[in-house]
């Protein structure tokens, strides 16, 4: 199978259950292990931008590894999160991918919907969430143990846009959990790749969006090293280089009022009457 | 156009909702208690949304009839508005409807019975006529193919002549208003700007020249055209191509077609400012010329008048003096 290619360069944390899940995707996406985490195996791509955490089964191990991982990448509000993994279903056939369009369980009185994103050609399901293998195959839906408690605290930190769930059919009516093979697992998951890939994708091309929003403005360096800003000036001084650059003029602020001559406070009032005076140009 | 729809529970019989899923055929319907599931939750991203809104079917059951804003109205004394949907099809930067909710999904109320009768319970209340408007949370006709709004509320404009209505729009799609016999009593107001401005903030939206060719149509049907030049965006060359666009109305639209003509240049409440601005921080509108003026964010006083007193001359060449109102909220 040829490799994914990323061209979007978001982040996104990818939450699993299972090892034996896990060990197509660290292969397909060169995933790396990294070595410094010892609370969850962690594993990442080499440009850091894509992690993936085995979390264990069901919910409270779930939830764990999602505040661990929001934890250590705290500067990253702009990340995407996906929770993929195997869910049973009445009817549907093994190996059949779904995305989570409703979330619901039977520990939560809160369902989450996750936005549905453009038509990637994948068919949408409500996901039901339990607390232990249950041999009932409610009908019309997935049956897992995560995606409801990975929603749920991942939501506290992340757009709901931004958070996703893929689930693949492991077992069935007719071909009960009990009957099903964990060795089998990596099949199931490497036949899904090219659409795991693809909803990849998505969710770092709209990460990188995000990003690209809230990055510093040009000069903001330059003039941080140069003053020490209160935290109310740093906040003003962050929207000031920010209409500078939007309003396209070319020169650095720092030439334009010969900053040398001026304190931190004139600086700032300076450019903020100087950008003032400067019409709309469409 | 729109892939998904959500539908309340109690609403999954209603035949408008059949009626709708047969028009867009969505590849996902989800079905949920209340929209509230969906719209307006904490932490969800408008930006994101707006890439991709889904249609959310629900019923609004309380405060259906609304009195208008102080400073908006035209010619009666009285004005009320209601809406049967929130948020719009188009994305223009200067809308205070991305401030105004954290969902850009399109909510549409389909229990326009209950619509109807509020309004003519305020009708009955009042002594003299009123205006109702619409297409204040929503465009009124961006969406007819799919709500068949205008369709299903003319019969109810058409019973009280004596009432004004308005569909406020920036949309093309007047097919179900060509279709009927024009009523007298109902404005159809169109939002106006040159394509500069239409190029580069009234994203997804017609062009002038598609919005002049559907007045233009209106007015040959009889229907009373309102222009709506609100807001007025000060830019460079702003009286050029102001200018420009006036006498391009001028040439189209014949004066006794229009109804009544408002003018107002950009004001946001300052809160929803802040959270525009936040969700577009490299938007140039909002890096140029705009400041806090009290409660409102605005051009400065001097270059309001200046705009207002630009167009209100230029239009006042050949448009007549009582059909110029004003629509100014409150600002220091």
């Amino acid at each position: 199978m040829t490799r994914p290619q990323f061209t979007s360069r978001g982040q996104v944390h990818l939450v699993m259950a299972l090892s034996l899940e896990a060990q197509p995707l660290i292969k397909a996406l060169k995933l790396k292990r990294d070595r410094n985490t010892k609370a969850f195996p962690l594993y990442m791509n080499n440009t850091g931008n894509i992690s993936l955490v085995v979390s264990g089964k069901g919910a409270t191990n779930c939830a764990a590894a999602t505040n661990y991982i929001a934890g250590m990448s705290s500067d990253a509000p702009h990340a995407a999160w996906l929770n993929i993994g195997v869910a049973g279903h009445a009817s549907a056939t093994l190996g059949e991918m779904f995305f989570a369009t409703k979330i619901e369980s039977t520990y939560e009185t809160n369902s989450f919907h996750p936005t549905i994103r453009r038509n990637l050609g994948l068919p949408g399901a409500t996901i039901l969430s339990v607390s232990n293998p249950t041999p009932e195959y409610p009908s019309g839906v997935c049956v897992d143990m995560e995606a409801a408690a990975f929603c749920q605290n991942v939501k506290r930190f992340a757009a709901t846009e931004l958070i996703q769930c893929l689930k693949i059919i492991s077992d069935n009516q007719e071909k009960p959990w009990t009957d099903f093979d964990t060795k089998t697992l990596p099949t199931l998951f490497d036949q899904n790749m090219p659409n795991i890939a693809t909803f990849i994708e998505e969710l770092l091309h709209l990460s990188n969006i995000e990003a690209e929003q809230n990055v510093l403005p040009g000069y903001y360096q330059e003039l941080t090293q140069m003053w020490k800003f209160s935290q109310t000036q740093d906040h003003q001084l962050q929207k000031l280089l920010r209409r500078w650059e939007t309003l396209e003029i070319n020169d650095s602020p720092l030439r334009t009022f010969d900053a040398t001559s001026l304190n931190r406070n004139a600086f700032l009032e300076t450019l903020e009457k100087h950008l003032d005076t400067i019409q709309l140009k469409l | 156009m729109i892939d998904t729809i959500y539908i309340e529970e109690a609403l999954k019989d209603h035949p408008r909702t059949h009626a709708i899923i047969k028009r867009l055929r969505p590849t996902h319907i989800i079905s949920i208690e209340r929209y509230s599931e969906i719209f307006n939750r904490k932490k969800q991203n408008f930006r994101i949304q707006k890439r991709n809104p889904a249609l959310i079917l629900a019923q609004k059951n309380n405060r259906l009839v609304l009195p208008t804003p102080e400073g908006y109205g035209i010619s009666t004394q009285k004005n009320y508005y209601f809406s049967h949907m929130l948020n719009c099809l188009y994305d223009c930067r200067y809308c205070f409807l991305q401030g105004m909710y954290s969902s850009a999904h399109y909510l549409l109320f389909v229990n326009f019975e209950d619509f109807t009768h509020e309004i003519e319970m305020t009708i009955q209340q009042e002594n003299e006529p009123v205006t109702f408007f619409t297409g204040y949370d929503c465009d009124s006709l961006a969406l007819e193919n799919v709500t068949h709004f205008a369709h299903e509320f003319l019969p109810l404009f058409a019973r009280h002549p004596e009432h004004l209505f308005e569909l406020r729009t920036k949309s093309i799609n007047i097919k179900s208003l060509l279709q009927t016999e024009a009523l007298k009593n109902v404005v159809v107001a169109f939002s106006l700007n040159p394509n500069t401005v239409i190029n580069a903030l009234e994203h997804k939206a017609p062009s002038a020249e598609q919005r002049l060719k559907a007045m233009l149509d209106l007015a040959n049907h009889g229907w009373p055209i309102g222009l709506r030049f609100d807001p007025l965006i000060d830019h460079i060359d702003y009286q050029k191509n102001y200018s420009t666009f006036f006498k391009q109305i001028e040439s189209t639209i014949p004066e006794a077609s229009i109804h009544s003509v408002s003018i107002g240049p950009v004001r946001f409440p300052a809160e929803m400012y802040a959270k525009i601005a936040q969700l577009y921080p490299q938007e140039k509108l909002f890096a140029s010329g705009l400041k806090k003026r009290g409660q409102m964010v605005s051009y400065t006083q001097e270059r309001e008048q200046e705009l207002t007193f630009f167009a209100r001359t230029q239009l006042g060449r050949w448009i007549s003096d009582h059909k110029f109102f004003t629509c100014l909220p409150e600002a220091a």
